[in-house]
């Protein structure tokens, strides 16, 4: 069981029989970048899709999510496992796992077609904001499935929501017992630069709540470092 | 290795269904066979010249798509067709293909009953007597018009005439 990568074990289990053997498989960001170089789409922008795949783009699939798995087919003995009787089967596996692994959908987010609809990441852009924003390694998000990445997009900005509100606490309380208070009180939120969605607003701040920011601050107590 | 046969005149090519050549071919043939294979009796002329393509790449893949796309006209279609059919279901198995030839079978035996019309037609000898070709269908899938020779040949040949009826009721679901 501890044989499973952290990845395999919070994701959906999915498994194809290939070589005799069961893999648990899933389209990490490794197996996405395979099916980039083998048919140049990009799952991440949105051009994959395997209701209705092509040949090509079925065997890419398969190839990249073994390999991924640890089996070692080729590309043209990853083609050669796919049989006319079983393909139905291999092709929902796929959506099953693809289903497992790709970001849950947003409940703010608006529809595609509307305008205000953000552009979907491509595979470079995925990368840059796992380097830059959440600091991981690039084998880290090699193994990891889109849907990881998107819960720990998610923490980090809840985090920060957080330590915006305590800021804008701080700032709130300062204008408005100043001098030139103003006449409505701000509330603290109105200094958050990414504000809860309405319907998530309405939950009042609990203690522990406020610890958990605080202890991601700096101990004063523990002497800084000085370079 | 579970081939089907196809008999085009005096030749006679081996098929067998293949992955990897289904892949190769989607290049050749510019469209998502795959996808074709899900069409299979429906499918477009471009299509069906890449599943043929595809699957004979095994033991004749000295003819290259040109030359796989004229072994179809009006008079092979069917046994084309047919025999992309049986390919697909050797693969699945042997026991499936002996069921899938026993339906083409009756299938055919109840066409035969219902249309009685294409053993009445007599041989053409004017000059309207020429077949649709597979380019014809498909100028006329993509919209072009028939020609007047055509349209006189549609009148005698019910399985030309059935080709276009084909393409018409797409249209008209389309619609």
């Amino acid at each position: 069981m501890f044989s499973l990568s952290i990845t395999q074990r919070l994701s959906r289990r999915v498994e194809i029989s290939a070589g005799g053997k069961q893999w648990s498989v899933l389209f990490t960001h490794d197996a996405l970048l395979e099916i980039w170089e083998l048919t140049g789409l990009d799952a991440m922008a949105g051009e994959v899709s395997l209701v209705r795949p092509s040949g090509k783009l079925l065997r890419a699939a398969l190839f990249a999510v073994l390999h991924c798995a640890g089996a070692g087919p080729s590309l043209a003995e990853s083609g050669e496992l796919i049989k006319l009787g079983g393909l139905a089967k291999l092709r929902l596996a796929l959506i099953d796992a693809w289903d497992a692994s790709m970001p849950e959908p947003e409940p703010q987010a608006p529809r595609s077609d509307d305008s205000r609809a953000k552009k979907p990441l491509t595979l470079p852009e995925a990368w840059g904001v796992a380097r830059e924003n959440l600091r991981l390694s690039d084998q880290e998000w090699l193994a990891m499935t889109p849907r990881m990445l998107q819960v720990l997009t998610r923490q980090r900005l809840e985090n920060m929501r957080w330590m915006e509100l305590m800021m804008g606490t701080v700032v709130a309380f300062n204008a408005n017992f100043s001098p030139c208070h103003p006449k409505q009180p701000f509330a603290p939120k109105s200094f958050m630069f990414h504000p809860w969605p309405e319907e998530m607003d309405d939950h009042g701040v609990s203690g522990e709540e406020i610890m958990s920011v605080f202890a991601q601050l700096p101990n004063p107590r523990e002497p800084r470092s000085i370079n | 290795m579970p081939f089907a046969n196809l008999t085009i005149g005096k030749n006679e090519f081996l098929l067998l269904y293949d992955f990897n050549a289904l892949v190769d071919a989607e290049e050749e043939a510019g469209c998502n066979l795959l996808a074709a294979f899900e069409r299979q009796g429906n499918n477009t002329a471009r299509e069906l010249r890449g599943l043929l393509f595809a699957m004979t790449r095994k033991k004749h893949d000295d003819l290259d798509i040109k030359q796989i796309g004229a072994l179809i006209n009006m008079d092979t279609l069917r046994d084309v067709t047919l025999a992309i059919g049986e390919a697909c279901a050797v693969a699945v198995s042997e026991e499936f293909a002996e069921k899938w030839r026993e339906a083409v079978d009756i299938v055919a035996d109840v066409d035969k009953e219902a249309n009685p019309r294409d053993e009445q037609i007599p041989e053409v000898s004017d000059s309207s007597s020429a077949h649709l070709g597979v380019c014809d269908i498909q100028a006329y899938q993509a919209g072009g018009d028939l020609s007047g020779e055509q349209m006189a040949h549609l009148s005698k040949c019910s399985a030309c005439f059935a080709a276009i009826d084909g393409i018409n009721a797409e249209r008209l679901k389309v619609a």
